[in-house]
């Protein structure tokens, strides 16, 4: 008993410390450049790669420049981080050209890496203006065209780069004579100051939105693609499938003015990196939580977990309750068991199993299939032990087959008892499988995870009231089967 | 003929059936008469192969029986047990063509052998798609005695048929079994506690007490010649009140 006990306690205490000590899960390595974009990004792919629960992160935030990283990640020392299309196409193959990711792609793909779609935003070299009245009618860059008296402002860089000040002009047909080259930090200033009109600008920089001002579109598409994507190796997709999905999430879900607000948190509210990326997610996780491709992806995962462990249980519990109702001494130790196993609470359970399992989807089917199969087994027990010995004499007095006796008597007479059995555990499993997200096994239970971890009500009740649906809609489900398969003649 | 030698037999620790010996001849109806516990109804279990005998044999024609040949024996016995045994699940039709079951009779034959029975045991076609809550007391009897007689067996055992009957239904029904008794012509066993029940259908008539075979015979020998005191004291205990003898003379 106290050896029990002391287990109990042990597994009670490993619920907490777990994710970091006592169960050593694979670990992916994340890493960043240095700068604040990249920070949060990084960061952002961090907690988005822990909650999908398959690994431990490793943050290398900050770890270096472009040629490092890349460097890094081709020999296996760091597994992710984030990037831009641009400066891959630009620094690593020297080819200004590769500007979608599937070209992209296919010149990675010797190197065993890859790179997401796009995140959704641009950074990339920019003109922007005060938003202000005076400049209402300045939309796109060609607009500047009836503008030749603009001030422009711009970096040393721009003015020498190949993509630079030059090739602009000539690629808008611009005549603007009016500009200045300096400090990157100074240019702003003369902006609100008054002593530009246009600014080159990185176009998701926090100030863009500290100073209220808007970039003018690129209409004639002349600065590179500067797509924020992540960064990977390949193997990532196979070795850990659900946190590729969730990465896989993030595309698309971060546009420019989101980048901006980020930027904007970090730099000049000064959030940490943290706080910034768990403030993005649970804004995602709102928005993308609402959009149905995930909750049918977590109704799919919730209701495979129910669907799984109870057909296992029934497969097992109902012979096990008709050898019960037969074999008396084995059936009072099988019962006993089961009886047992229900005592044990469920999260203490799905730990015991971790380090019979691991994590995932297995030790939260085997974890259910445990629990579902008492009210099975019992009730299959109770249906066939409660069949009159007479007319199971009787059946034998007609020559019936044991098969035809179980087939022809047995089954049906016990077939209210078997399918009461079944409905409750379906009921009960569909709210059990909430928890298998604590071992990070997706289900509704993902998203009441992470609202309890956001304290967001509204995100909890997401995970929540769906799987109150699930669990309505298999009782009523259970009751339409009870319709159809129980005799007529055993119905009051 | 079937034919009881020396069978006992031992339930755990207690004797149910004593050394017991007993000719039961073709054709005719037999009363299995004695209280509750006296044995009857496990010598009636016992010639069906429902279980073992502890010594003793039991012979049906020339056929030793043990509870290893009870599935071929169910062609031979038809078996009607208290209170009917039908399966609740199925309708009156369904429990009597499970009797077809291990001879899988196709459903023609089924179909014809039932709507002859219908006719022989007096019961409207239309009942039998009733489930058996739905059937009374009567009526379920009737649809069992058709499910015992479906392979039309050389054999019937009827174990306390009309036990759960009111009086009325039950006197009409005894009429009614004893007409098809003699039409059909079979050997029937006959297990009863009743005494005008056993005298009313018994060619022989075997009295249990505790186990033993107290006296064997017919009626009359039982009223003329009562082997014990308990023999008298069974045959009278079921006597009318003597006001309703006399009101009745």
């Amino acid at each position: 008993m106290k050896l029990i006990t002391k287990l109990f306690l042990i597994c009670l205490g490993t619920q907490f410390i777990w994710p970091s000590l006592v169960f050593s899960k694979p670990k992916i390595i994340v890493a960043s450049k240095i700068f604040t974009e990249s920070y949060i990004l990084a960061e952002i792919l961090a907690q988005t790669i822990e909650d999908a629960g398959e690994a431990e992160v490793e943050r290398k935030i900050g770890l270096g420049a472009t040629g490092i990283l890349f460097e890094s990640l081709k020999s296996g020392q760091i597994d992710i981080y984030p990037e831009y299309t641009g400066t891959i196409a630009e620094i690593f193959f020297k080819n200004p050209k590769l500007q979608d990711h599937i070209s992209l792609n296919k010149e990675l793909d010797p190197l065993g890496l890859k790179i997401t779609n796009g995140l959704g935003f641009n950074n990339t070299y920019a003109l922007a203006i005060l938003d202000s009245e005076k400049n209402k009618n300045l939309d796109k860059i060609s607009d500047l065209r009836n503008h030749p008296k603009v001030r422009l402002g711009f970096t040393h860089e721009f003015l020498k780069r190949n993509d630079g000040f030059d090739a602009l002009t000539n690629h808008y047909k611009l005549k603007i004579k009016n500009f200045k080259d300096m400090e990157h930090s100074l240019i702003y200033q003369s902006l609100i100051d008054g002593n530009l009109d246009i600014a080159e600008v990185y176009s998701t920089d926090a100030k863009i939105k500290k100073y209220g001002l808007r970039i003018l579109k690129d209409d004639l598409n002349f600065f590179p693609k500067y797509q924020g994507v992540f960064f990977y190796r390949k193997n990532i997709e196979t070795d850990f499938p659900k946190t590729y999905s969730a990465i896989k999430d993030l595309e698309n879900n971060i546009n420019e003015s989101k980048m901006i607000e980020l930027n904007a948190k970090s730099e000049i509210e000064n959030w940490s990196f943290e706080k910034t990326a768990s403030y993005f997610l649970k804004k995602d996780s709102e928005k993308s939580f609402v959009s149905w491709d995930l909750l049918w992806r977590r109704t799919k995962e919730h209701f495979s977990l129910v669907f799984i462990s109870l057909m296992a249980a029934i497969i097992f519990g109902v012979p096990a309750g008709y050898f019960s109702s037969r074999y008396t001494k084995v059936g009072s130790i099988l019962m006993a068991l089961s009886g047992v196993l229900q005592t044990i609470p469920s999260l203490a359970l799905l730990c015991f199993l971790i380090p019979l399992f691991g994590i995932g989807y297995l030790p939260s089917v085997i974890a259910l299939f445990l629990y579902a199969l008492l009210p099975i087994l019992r009730n299959a027990y109770l249906g066939f032990s409660g069949i009159d010995s007479r007319l199971t004499e009787s059946a034998k007095t007609l020559g019936l087959s044991k098969l035809q006796c179980l087939l022809k008597v047995e089954i049906p007479l016990a077939s209210p008892s078997i399918l009461s059995g079944i409905k409750i555990s379906a009921v009960m499993n569909v709210g059990g499988a909430t928890l298998a997200a604590f071992v990070g096994a997706g289900g509704f239970g993902a998203i009441i995870v992470t609202g309890l971890a956001l304290n967001d009500t509204h995100l909890i009740l997401l995970g929540a009231v769906p799987s109150a649906l699930m669990a309505i809609g298999v009782h009523i489900f259970f009751e339409i089967v009870d319709l159809y398969c129980i005799p007529r003649g055993l119905k009051k | 003929m079937i034919l009881i030698k020396d069978v006992s037999k031992k339930f755990e620790n207690s004797l149910a059936l004593d050394k017991t010996n007993l000719p039961l001849a073709e054709k005719q109806t037999h009363v299995f008469w004695g209280s509750s516990g006296s044995g009857k109804t496990t010598l009636l279990r016992l010639i069906a192969g429902l279980i073992e005998v502890t010594s003793g044999e039991i012979w049906i024609e020339s056929q030793k029986i043990s509870t290893s040949i009870q599935k071929q024996l169910a062609a031979k016995i038809g078996y009607v047990i208290q209170e009917g045994g039908l399966f609740p699940h199925l309708n009156a039709w369904q429990n009597i063509a499970l009797a077809g079951l291990p001879r899988a009779w196709d459903a023609h034959q089924t179909s014809a052998r039932i709507n002859e029975l219908a006719e022989l045991v007096q019961l409207e076609i239309p009942l039998l798609t009733q489930f058996p809550a739905q059937l009374s007391g009567g009526q379920r009897q009737r649809v069992a005695l058709m499910r015992a007689l479906l392979l039309d067996p050389p054999i019937i055992l009827l174990d306390e048929p009309l036990g759960a009957l009111d009086p009325l239904v039950r006197s009409e029904l005894q009429k009614e079994l004893k007409r098809i008794f003699n039409k059909l012509n079979k050997t029937v066993v006959f297990v009863t506690h009743d005494i005008g029940e056993g005298a009313f259908f018994g060619h022989t008539i075997s009295l249990f007490h505790e186990g033993s075979l107290v006296q064997h015979g017919n009626f009359r020998s039982f009223i003329e010649h009562p082997k014990n005191e308990f023999v008298t004291k069974f045959i009278t205990a079921q006597i009318p009140p003597p006001e309703l003898l006399s009101a009745l003379r």
